[in-house]
């Protein structure tokens, strides 16, 4: 039927993942929630001195339903756990996450009955940020590989895929 | 660590209290600068409304309760440190008191004197199980729905958790109690 | 409408996730149409069990975890604990580093209060303040940066000291500092304290009086807005406050606007501690010459068997603390803080108690809050400068 069958699938979708990708990693809206210390350095992060607009996302959601980027600033409690993921599920896809600072990754300093050794138990974690907590340039530094992530992603990926989120 | 000297409103707070409860007030101990008394675990709710309310001692300020679980003594496993403050005089005085080990310790509360007792009570039973009879409002505050035992006392495990990395991905560590 | 339906009480939660509680408070509120019933607050969203970890931990390891509860005032939590241990010690420190921490602790005081004008402006509706005030946080981060290392989590006073010295550069930063705040603190009282709705969102709003401040042991700005002069730094004069000339500023009406105008005038008492203890500061050793407690210089631990033998138990073993318990208070942003160290005689704290100040100011919500408008609930709360961190410890 024309033209579409002289042309190889591949072509085109990937010009389509590209424009897509683009757009999806110039406008990401973060979800601003912070938990503990590193939400404070994330609040640096879009502050004037370094000035997180430069990567086009200055607007912090409180909303989950208007955010696709969770950075979970800090470290997790197991009563803060259910919160977090249920925060998670109630974001649209396509979503990405970053585990900001060393708690929320692995623990951190804090190995006992009342934190969650690691964020990405309840939730896939796309970027980790060590550091405790780390600076906000750490923060951006992320932020810029969470973006190289998400122009190698192709839309086909995510229609194949069943909706996110492991549960345990 | 040393004894040192009372001042003389510490000695007049001392006086007054010995006057009033006599044989409840177990004995005191001064290091640097801070004067603790120890007193009888069923005296603790006089002695508070006391401590606020007596001329000689008008303690305004109940900066802090909190409990050291002793789990070597039994008789006197758990102790209880109010913390009192005389704003005017400057004066911190720590009242000590100790419970026995019971399936349920428990102490009068004394939140009908001071109001601020309210979380700090709370807190301690929540990390401690001690109950404070006579609190409007004793339910846990800090720890998660549904945890079971007491975190702050000394049989609770502090689950420790080895860490994960590559090379035991596949062979997890035992979480370590 | 009929009277029927306007006297139905609605429950509303706020938080975990909310913007404006500052971090992760939850409370719970009953609402009659606008007005508020009562408002209950459920902790333990960050509950961190600092307390129970301490307890198998060697001493000098706590400090680290002690920066991690009131995250901004790092250096305060430092200065609380360290001092009780070198109490419980009989462990005396060099007249540096007394005013080194008392410096450090005074701008320590000024990264918290710029954090609360900032959020509390910003839930208050002043979008500007917040991006001001962490402009100028990082003015304070600099210094904490030059002495120690990390922006946050300083860890920078030691058992018996500091952790290294004073970078050369220090008098430089601290003058910056005094430079530039003070007209910086006049911008922002310019932008609130005659602003129209600044003052119409704070004044009269939760409303707290003397009796009840003290009733609810309130401490820190909250009760010296209602009037009452307690100072742990004035009272009880700690690393070396007596030496410095400041006052303390009280409130009289208690209300949100008086504690807006009390913390502003710490900050400006704080840079004039700030500039006696730049000024007047002693030379000499940054540690006590204590050995078994104090670790070594470090290029004697290079080059001397004895300093590498003492380095090398001190940090696998720890120091001893002789067998008592001591309860040291000082006076952090939030209010007085304090711990309640025991010690077995061992290497660990049998027990570490903190009295957080933030956890027993929140106690005054409620009764702040009662019969007001559920708008007046968020600058309550932003006006109690709360930190979760230390709420929940």
């Amino acid at each position: 039927m024309g033209l579409e069958e002289k042309i190889p699938d591949g072509v085109i979708l990937s010009t389509v993942d590209f424009f897509v990708n683009w757009s999806r990693k110039s406008s990401m809206w973060p979800f601003g929630f912070g938990l503990a210390c590193c939400a404070i350095e994330m609040i640096s992060a879009f502050s004037p001195h370094f000035d997180l607009s430069r990567f086009g996302m200055e607007v912090m959601r409180p909303s989950p339903r208007q955010a696709d980027l969770m950075i979970v600033a800090g470290r997790v409690s197991n009563k803060m756990a259910p919160v977090v993921k249920r925060l998670y599920d109630q974001m649209p896809n396509p979503k990405w996450v970053i585990s900001m600072g060393a708690c929320a990754s692995c623990g951190g300093i804090f190995n006992n009955y009342a934190i969650l050794q690691g964020v990405d138990r309840i939730i896939p974690v796309d970027i980790y940020i060590p550091g405790c907590p780390p600076r906000p340039e750490q923060l951006i530094d992320g932020i810029m590989k969470l973006h190289a992530k998400v122009m190698k992603e192709s839309i086909r990926d995510s229609r194949d895929k069943k909706p996110q989120g492991i549960s345990k | 660590m040393g004894q040192s000297e009372l001042l003389q409103i510490e000695k007049d707070v001392l006086a007054a209290l010995t006057e009033r409860f006599g044989e409840k007030i177990l004995g005191h101990d001064k290091f640097a600068d801070q004067l603790s008394i120890f007193v009888a675990a069923d005296t603790i709710f006089d002695l508070a409304r006391f401590m606020k309310e007596d001329e000689r001692t008008q303690f305004d300020l109940l900066s802090d309760i909190c409990g050291v679980d002793w789990i070597n003594c039994p008789k006197q496993r758990f102790e209880l440190v109010y913390n009192f403050y005389n704003i005017p005089k400057k004066l911190r005085i720590l009242v000590k008191t100790t419970i026995a080990d019971s399936d349920a310790p428990s102490i009068q509360s004394v939140q009908p004197v001071y109001s601020g007792a309210d979380w700090l009570e709370r807190e301690v039973y929540d990390m401690l199980g001690i109950e404070f009879d006579g609190h409007p409002d004793l339910r846990r505050i800090i720890t998660p729905e549904g945890l079971e035992g007491w975190p702050h006392r000394k049989d609770f495990p502090l689950t420790y958790e080895a860490p994960q990395f590559s090379h035991n991905k596949d062979n997890p560590p035992e979480i370590i109690k | 409408m009929t009277t029927a339906t306007s006297s139905k009480t609605m429950t509303i939660n706020l938080g975990p996730q909310h913007p404006a509680t500052h971090g992760v408070l939850r409370v719970m509120l009953d609402l009659d149409g606008e007005t508020v019933l009562k408002a209950t607050p459920y902790l333990g969203y960050l509950h961190t069990g600092i307390e129970k970890t301490a307890e198998d931990k060697l001493w000098y390891k706590v400090i680290p975890m002690t920066d991690r509860m009131d995250y901004l005032a790092p250096m305060s939590n430092n200065l609380g604990y360290v001092l009780a241990v070198e109490k419980m010690l009989g462990l005396e420190v060099p007249e540096k580093v007394k005013w080194a921490r008392a410096l450090l602790a005074e701008i320590t005081r000024l990264n918290s209060h710029l954090v609360w004008i900032g959020t509390h402006a910003l839930d208050v509706g002043a979008m500007s303040m917040v991006l001001y005030a962490f402009r100028e946080r990082e003015l304070v981060l600099e210094v904490y940066e030059a002495v120690a290392g990390a922006r946050m989590m300083s860890t920078y006073f030691r058992v018996g000291g500091l952790a290294k010295d004073l970078p050369a550069d220090f008098d430089q930063r601290i003058q910056k500092i005094l430079d530039i705040l003070p007209e910086r603190i006049d911008l922002y009282e310019n932008l609130l304290t005659n602003n129209r709705i600044w003052i119409d969102r704070l004044t009269n709003v939760g409303v707290l009086s003397k009796e009840q401040a003290l009733d609810l042991s309130l401490t820190g700005p909250l009760l010296r807005s209602t009037g009452v002069k307690y100072d742990v730094r004035k009272d009880h004069p700690y690393s070396g406050y007596e030496n410095f000339d400041f006052e303390v500023p009280v409130g009289t009406k208690g209300d949100c606007f008086d504690r807006y105008l009390v913390r502003i005038a710490e900050m400006r008492q704080s840079l004039r501690i700030i500039k006696q203890a730049l000024d007047g500061m002693p030379e000499g050793p940054y540690k006590a010459d204590a050995p078994g407690i104090v670790l070594p210089d470090k290029q004697k631990v290079l080059t001397e068997m004895e300093a590498m033998i003492f380095h090398f138990k001190l940090i696998t073993e720890g120091f001893k603390v002789p067998a008592g318990s001591y309860y040291q208070a000082i006076e952090s942003p939030k209010g007085e803080i304090g711990y309640y160290m025991v010690s077995d005689g061992g290497t660990k704290p049998y027990r570490m108690r903190v009295r957080p100040p933030s956890y027993i100011n929140l106690q005054a919500l409620n009764p702040m809050v009662v019969g007001g408008l559920i708008a007046d609930v968020i600058t309550c709360i932003g006006s109690i400068d709360i930190v979760l961190g230390e709420v929940d410890r």
